[in-house]
């Protein structure tokens, strides 16, 4: 077993976990319910959390090696009653069907807000390539990047 | 056009859309108890094999195990694992688990344990002697004479008077004519034929197949399970498990995505026994790869058309014959191959029509339900034929579909002749948006302007015209009940299964509308077999119009109780009262639903307002789609670049536009994958060479084409608020549009899926 | 990873490389090639994340320094690389992968369809190694003579790669399915043009061979020659001639042959139109 320590949406966790834990099967046994897993094998993005901030696949991430670090998962973002102008435009625009795939993708909408505050259509659609979503075609997502990101850059004006 | 309703046709927010959005537990996954046990089958690494000895002893005795099931230990139940109405039109070919496997990644044996290593190791420590068989691949050589026999059992049938012949690997048979097609082709001056075959490919919902199956403390099993089909999941469960219907309660959360995979019983039956075996909560679900090798496909088919045109340009003869691989069972074979014929051949009405379809049984994975369910097969072949002739003719590919599609008003022979396993219905079509969606498709796509091929890139553009169905008249159901509580609102309690579709959104909204109030202040609870009435499930495009029209119903019922009682509250006739926005007008003061209910509940003839009602349909009145495609060929490569795709759909009324927007857009999407990258590749000995999404490659965002989506609102007068279906249709455009599109851009004709560019380059080399 | 019993997260070079003498250890980087590893005999791991001192892009007057732990979204944002550089790393993966996959790990990996290394071959990057003993460079190609499981063997880990001015003309192109997939053949092209002669060619391959590697017929049959579609159609000869396509069960045989012959000319076309 391997002692670890982690803070996951701004909660310090201290646990010992075995050594090929994943950072997704770790995030699921505390009940993280947003991280989803389609694959386990890097290819779906269902998984996807913000690792110091950085977009990632945690089922690639190894709980261990995610120690000493922070996991953030939408979750974070906002909640039904406060949410973030990534979920209202998700929702609003029709981006979110089944919805399986859409925690993962908000977290890597968010990263690439963080980069590009004024997304092309070309950005998004490289900032979105990890995540598979077999419901809606992407159209209304991109759609929805742009709403948010317009939204978002006018809540940084106020 | 203006809205006349205040429901009906506004984008209202997706009632479960925040929820999902946020995060919270909604999946099965999410649902399970902290001590369930997992569950997980042992599959066949042979095609064809017999098992002549097996040994579960060691797997039984290793710590943390509860159960193991195999075909010692099990009842040996016929049944089929597709989730259709009863008695069901596919064949019972199946069992839990049997003493002969057929295909590789047949079930073995199933293990309940701790967790899910000790699980791996039991299925490892399961001792299995298999008797190699030869096997059959080729489902056109599986139908002849001397070809492996799959299903040797004696007892494998059929359970409705269709023709079935497991003897020679038939598992499913159609055929019906009109007219003399050879006479007619005999005198046509135009005859195109071909032989177009698509490839194995699996609907890939982002959640794979899931079931988790507890005990409560009366004894009843309760299946949460990721399913489109939550009454067919009871009853086969009671079936398999041989346990009564009363004992299983199926409740179905939200689901990721089912595209027609989760219209299957695939392992709630074996989940529900460990369960059962075990007294442990199980759960059960498949991994990436179990659910391309074990789950379900679209058949695979070799389709071969003729069309006969005279220099008019008029279609006078079409023939089909239809060849579906079904696999190691007979999952849908039937009704699939049914509607390679019935939603397809009526598109071009003509007075000779042949259609044949055989479903083979071959040593490869199990054909199903998947989106487009056998018209995406066979759309293909037509619709690349009509180019074929236009070619021939020097016409406009465009001009030549405008000349011959099917118009309102008009009937085909087809849609008697073929049903689901049964006769079909006699009907004329009713609303038909067909004209509008090809003139305004291809302005959008821009279809008479020349394309400019520069260097070794070649552009094209291709067309394709397409129809669908809304539900299966006179065999499928769907019910609803809705009751009225103290503030207002409703309990909204549907059969109807939204597996992510949007439904709970748009059915709400023609309850609303139906009554006179606001969609917030309807409470959609669907699928809950305690609990709601029932439906047949999401599939066949049914949930608009068939379980729509039920709560259309329940909604008018309600809304007569609510004018009752304010009739009697307001001392006034009934007739002069209206309900808007909750509240009744037309009486000397207005009141709202929200005092009816409390006058209803607490004050005098009390009374639950409340109503059920069940819907069966009388046609199916066919959605209507013209699709487009703009590529550029890399005649290097054979590359394909799809750079614009156009969807241009009648669906009738669009209850939500953007929901139905997004169906035809995940569906395009789905469609275009289908047609240029997505298949299953074998080795010589039958086992999937690329189970993963690392090589079963799906469109990303990075691959799209730019996308045009058009709705062409019409009013189908038999739909809820004039509405039909819209979920399938669009997938089965983009084979033959791209196919067309490829051709107009390099003269080479794709008939074989998908396009990928070693295919096209080796055509472009053929041709050369 | 099931057997792992310790990871240790080193705070410099220093340390990490003290440490690959440890018995069944295994380097951390991104993790994307290793997490999902069942090899048993794992013992430690060495996680190099804390390595800021790899983390760096330095360019100078002399040469561009990539650190083995700068990713490839870092790559696909800096300025002033060679275009053929941000190509290679746009064309791994996907975007969190591309957040994680690192240069070193590229390098390390040795697997068929990398996409880095062939970019750099191209590029005549040199490898730097570090070990207890010192630091070593070596030419890429070297480093890629034989697997590189062999060549970081005795405690050698890779702590940069570098790429020596002036910079060659350099196209890279790489072939798949779709945009996110594993290459089936990657192609890179550099060139040294003066006075309308090409006085120095690199032509490497990967993908559609077992490990990235250049082609000396290829870059033989360039030399001396003017730029332009004649030297380029027997240079992508010398390519199918010089090249044996590793079987993948995802394309035929002459299929393969048909890529390596039209992607090495496009890898050349490419290169001319690059930056010099």
């Amino acid at each position: 077993m391997i002692p670890i320590q982690l803070d996951i949406n701004g909660q310090t966790i201290e646990m010992e976990v075995v050594p090929d834990l994943t950072l997704l099967d770790l995030l699921r046994a505390v009940g993280v319910a947003s991280v989803k897993k389609g694959c386990g094998e890097g290819d779906c993005g269902a998984c996807g959390v913000l690792l110091d901030g950085v977009y990632v696949k945690s089922c690639l991430i190894l709980a261990a090696q995610a120690s000493g670090h922070s996991v953030e998962t939408v979750e974070s973002l906002g909640n039904v009653e406060h949410p973030h102008p990534l979920q209202t435009a998700f929702v609003d625009a029709g981006a979110v069907q089944c919805g399986f795939c859409i925690p993962s993708m908000l977290l890597a909408a968010k990263s690439l807000i963080e980069d590009h505050p004024e997304p092309t259509v070309e950005q998004i659609r490289e900032g979105l390539d990890g995540n598979l979503c077999r419901c809606t075609g992407y159209v209304k997502q991109i759609e929805a990047v742009q709403t948010a990101a317009a939204v978002m850059k006018e809540e940084d004006h106020d | 056009m203006t809205n006349k309703f205040s429901q009906v046709g506004t984008n209202v927010r997706k009632v479960d859309g925040m929820a999902l959005a946020t995060g919270g537990s909604l999946f099965v996954a999410d649902l399970a108890p902290e001590n369930a046990l997992c569950g997980m089958i042992l599959t066949s690494p042979h095609a064809h094999a017999r098992i002549v000895r097996m040994d579960i002893s060691r797997a039984e005795a290793l710590d943390g195990v509860y159960a193991v099931l195999y075909h010692g230990n099990v009842p040996r139940i016929l049944h089929t694992t597709a989730g259709q109405g009863f008695p069901e039109p596919s064949p019972y070919d199946t069992v839990m688990f049997d003493n002969k496997v057929r295909y590789v990644g047949d079930r073995v044996a199933a293990v309940a344990a701790e967790t899910p290593e000790i699980a791996a190791q039991a299925l490892s420590l399961i001792e299995v002697e298999y008797e190699i068989l030869e096997p059959v691949f080729d489902p056109v050589k599986a139908l002849q004479p001397g070809a492996p026999v799959i299903h040797d059992e004696p007892d494998a049938h059929v359970v409705i008077p269709v023709p079935y012949d497991k003897d020679r690997n038939l598992a499913a048979f159609v055929e019906t004519s009109v007219g003399d097609v050879d006479g007619a082709l005999a005198k046509c001056d135009v005859v195109v034929t071909g032989t177009y075959t698509t490839q194995y490919a699996q609907h890939c919902p982002i959640e794979p197949h899931i079931t988790l199956c507890e005990l409560d403390p009366y004894g009843r099993v309760r299946i949460t399970s990721s399913t489109q089909v939550p009454w067919h999941v009871r009853r086969i469960v009671a079936q398999c498990c041989e346990i009564p219907v009363r004992r299983i309660r199926v409740v179905k959360p939200r689901i990721g995505g089912g595209f027609g995979a989760k219209q299957e019983v695939l392992i709630e039956d074996v989940c529900t026994m460990l369960c059962l075996r075990s007294g442990q909560p199980v759960l059960m679900e498949y991994s990436r790869k179990d659910e391309f090798v074990s789950s379900r496909t679209r058949h695979p088919s070799v389709c071969t058309t003729t069309l006969g045109l005279t220099k008019d340009g008029k279609i006078q003869a079409i023939r089909m014959h239809m060849v579906l691989n079904t696999g190691a069972y007979g999952s849908h074979a039937l009704t699939v191959g049914s509607n390679c014929g019935s939603k397809v051949l009526p598109m071009y009405p003509c007075e000779h029509i042949e259609f044949k379809m055989e479903g083979a049984y071959t040593n490869l994975p199990v054909g199903g339900a998947y989106r487009g369910y056998g018209a995406t097969q066979a759309v293909f072949s037509v619709e690349c034929l009509i180019d074929e002739a236009a070619a021939r003719l020097g016409r406009d590919p465009l001009e030549l579909r405008v000349q011959n599609h099917i118009r309102s008003g008009m009937g085909s022979p087809i849609f008697k002749a073929l049903g689901e396993g049964t006769e079909g219905v006699e009907m004329t079509i009713g609303s038909c948006g067909l004209p509008e969606c090809i003139s305004l498709g291809a302005e959008a796509i821009e279809w008479k302007k020349p394309r400019q091929s520069s260097g070794r890139k070649a552009r094209g553009v291709g067309m394709a015209i397409l129809m669908q169905g809304s539900s299966i008249p006179h065999v499928d159901m769907g019910a609803a009940t809705i009751k009225l509580n103290e503030d207002g609102s409703f309990n909204l309690l549907m059969g109807a299964t939204d597996l992510g579709t949007g439904s709970d959104t748009v059915l709400s909204q023609i309850a609303a509308e139906e009554i006179g109030v606001d969609t917030t202040m309807m409470i959609p609870l669907s699928s809950d077999t305690d609990v709601t009435p029932f439906d047949v499930g999401a599939y066949a495009s049914s949930t608009t119009y068939l379980s729509g029209g039920a709560v259309k119903k329940a909604a008018l019922l309600i809304r007569h109780q609510i004018l009752e009682v304010a009739a009697e509250m307001l001392r006034c006739e009934q007739e002069k009262l209206t309900i808007e926005d909750g509240r009744i007008l037309g009486g000397a003061k207005v009141i709202t639903c929200s005092d009816v209910a409390l006058h209803s509940l607490y004050s005098h003839n009390q009374k639950q307002i409340m109503a059920s009602a069940s819907h069966i349909t009388e046609k199916s009145p066919p959605p209507f789609a013209a699709h487009f495609a703009d590529v550029e060929v890399d005649l290097d490569t054979g590359f394909v670049k799809l750079l614009k795709y156009v969807s241009a759909v009648d669906c009738g009324t669009t209850i939500h536009p953007k929901l139905a927007e997004g169906q035809t857009e995940g569906a395009t999407m789905n469609g275009i994958s289908f047609a240029l990258t997505e298949e299953y590749l074998f080795n010589e000995k039958g086992r999937m060479l690329n189970p993963s999404f690392g090589h079963y490659k799906i469109f990303t965002t990075a691959d799209m084409p730019e996308m045009v989506t058009i709705m062409v609102p019409t009013y189908e007068t038999t739909g809820p608020y004039g509405a039909k279906s819209v979920s399938e249709i669009s997938i089965n455009g983009a084979l033959p549009a791209i196919s067309n599109a490829i051709f107009n851009a390099c003269g080479v004709r794709m008939m074989h899926g998908p396009f990928t560019p070693e295919r096209v380059a080796r055509a472009l080399r053929e041709k050369a | 990873m099931i057997n792992v019993e310790k990871f240790i997260r080193p705070a410099t070079v220093a340390a990490a490389v003290s440490h690959l003498k440890t018995p069944d250890s295994l380097v951390l980087a991104g993790g994307t090639g290793v997490t999902l590893s069942r090899d048993p005999n794992v013992r430690t791991v060495i996680d190099l994340s804390e390595l800021k001192e790899l983390k760096s892009i330095e360019l100078s007057d002399e040469r561009i320094r990539l650190g083995a732990m700068v990713t490839m979204t870092q790559l696909r944002r800096a300025s002033g690389l060679p275009s053929a550089l941000v190509a290679a790393a746009r064309a791994i993966g996907s975007t969190p992968l591309r957040n994680v996959i690192t240069v070193g790990g590229e390098l390390a990996r040795g697997v068929y369809w990398n996409d880095l290394p062939v970019a750099l071959l191209a590029m005549g990057a040199v490898v730097e190694l570090t070990s207890e003993s010192g630091v070593e460079k070596i030419p890429i190609a070297a480093f890629l003579a034989e697997h590189p499981k062999k060549t970081l063997a005795g405690g050698k880990l890779i702590t940069a790669v570098e790429i020596g001015r002036p910079l060659a003309q350099v196209g890279y192109v790489k072939f798949a399915r779709t945009e996110v997939d594993y290459a089936i053949c990657n192609l890179a092209a550099g060139l040294r043009v003066a006075d309308g002669v090409i006085r120095e060619a690199r032509v490497a391959v990967g993908a559609i061979v077992p490990l990235a590697r250049r082609v000396p017929e290829a870059e033989q049959a360039l030399v001396g020659a003017a730029p332009g579609e004649e030297a380029f159609a027997r240079a992508a000869k010398a390519v199918v001639e010089a090249v044996e396509p590793r079987p993948d069960f995802r394309v035929g045989r002459e299929y393969q042959r048909q890529l390596l012959e039209s992607l090495t000319r496009r890898a050349l076309e490419t290169a001319t139109q690059s930056e010099q």
